[in-house]
């Protein structure tokens, strides 16, 4: 049974537009996104659901991208993996929110879409391997490459900030 | 730097991304009116009739406020125009191709009005291209995809009429570098938007 209540339908209505969000980095392609799924999902009498709606936006982003062949997609290469020994050293919380919005546009989409369903959506590892079609192991990898790469990008201007 | 830190500034960070104003109240009442259109049997079930008698309460006060809080004509003129040239402006892709009013209506199952081709003599020149769902002040609308003889993509928006709309009858606005111009048929509004 989907939600049919109009607070419900606005909380779902934004959890739509985070994910849209998520995926484009961008306000307001994630509205346009977020809008034409919204309308789909409801003219195929689609249950006013999160499910519902993440497929919906799921499939109407890999349609719009594909067509216009505009995924943002960096290379696993151009990002090095080595560990950096200041990792464990610095446990400050505060996490400046241009410097993460500018890590987070250094993500694959498929890793800033892993790292937004379990971190903010609260998915498992599983449940996102289900809903995109992959294994859990690549989810697991996504999301630890995810992590390390804004990790790594925040560290790095904590550093330029402080030198 | 832990992990926890990052997660926690990634929650952070989305949670802080909300969905326009603008945006939610266009989104909003389609649902609603999808969910009348796919239960249409609630009335006739076991109906609560505190649930119904909170339902006249609200759409009475909802009146009484509509009344007092009128808008004027010419702040009615602006926002549709300005929701108008919106839409225009993002050419958003169409969702249902067909080159007739007819075979749109056909297609367009969830409008709660009759599409048809408007009679407007400027209209009769220009070809259809698709049509997608939309909504002007808070009502859906079909948003037609035109284009005329020299290859120009025009917007036909069409709602049906009320009050307010009524007003309009006859106006043109020009808005974000576009043409409006607004007119009545028996029950329909129309607004079709031209890029200047």
């Amino acid at each position: 049974m989907g939600v049919t209540k109009t607070e419900d339908i606005a909380a779902l209505l934004q959890s739509g537009y985070r994910y849209a969000y998520s995926l484009v980095h961008d306000q307001y392609r994630a509205e346009d996104v977020l809008q034409e799924a919204w309308l789909a999902m409801l003219k195929a009498n689609g249950e006013q659901s999160k499910p519902y709606l993440f497929t919906a936006i799921r499939s109407r982003f890999l349609n719009i991208y594909k067509k216009e062949k505009l995924a943002p997609l960096i290379p696993l290469d151009d990002i090095t993996e080595t560990r950096d020994a200041s990792t464990e050293e610095n446990d400050s919380y505060y996490v400046d929110q241009y410097d993460l919005e500018d890590g987070l546009s250094l993500l694959r989409v498929v890793e800033r879409e892993t790292l937004f369903l379990v971190v903010v959506e609260g998915y498992t590892a599983q449940e996102v391997a289900d809903f995109t079609n992959q294994a859990r192991g690549t989810i697991l990898s996504l999301l630890h490459r995810a992590k390390k790469k804004v990790r790594k990008h925040l560290q790095n201007k904590n550093g330029q900030a402080t030198a | 730097m832990k992990d926890e830190n990052v997660e926690k500034g990634v929650k952070r960070f989305y949670h802080e991304q909300k969905l326009s104003p603008e945006m939610m109240e266009k989104l909003m009442p389609v649902a609603k009116i999808q969910k009348t259109i796919t239960k249409p049997r609630w009335f006739a079930s076991k109906v609560n009739i505190a649930m119904v008698a909170s339902f006249t309460a609200i759409f009475f006060t909802a009146i009484q406020f509509a009344y007092i809080f009128k808008p004027a004509e010419s702040d009615l003129i602006l926002r549709v125009a300005q929701e108008v040239a919106l839409n225009h402006n993002k050419q958003l892709a169409t969702e249902f191709d067909a080159d007739n009013y007819a075979s749109l209506s056909t297609m367009m199952q969830q409008l709660d009005f009759d599409l048809k081709a408007p009679e407007h003599l400027m209209l009769a020149s220009y070809d259809v291209l698709g049509a997608r769902y939309c909504s002007i002040q808070g009502q859906i609308a079909g948003q037609i995809k035109l284009k005329d003889k020299a290859g120009k993509v025009l917007t036909l928006y069409i709602t049906k009429n009320n009050e307010a709309l009524s007003t309009l009858h006859n106006k043109t606005q020009e808005r974000d570098n576009v043409l409006i111009k607004n007119w009545q048929e028996n029950s329909l509004f129309f607004s079709l938007a031209m890029p200047r």
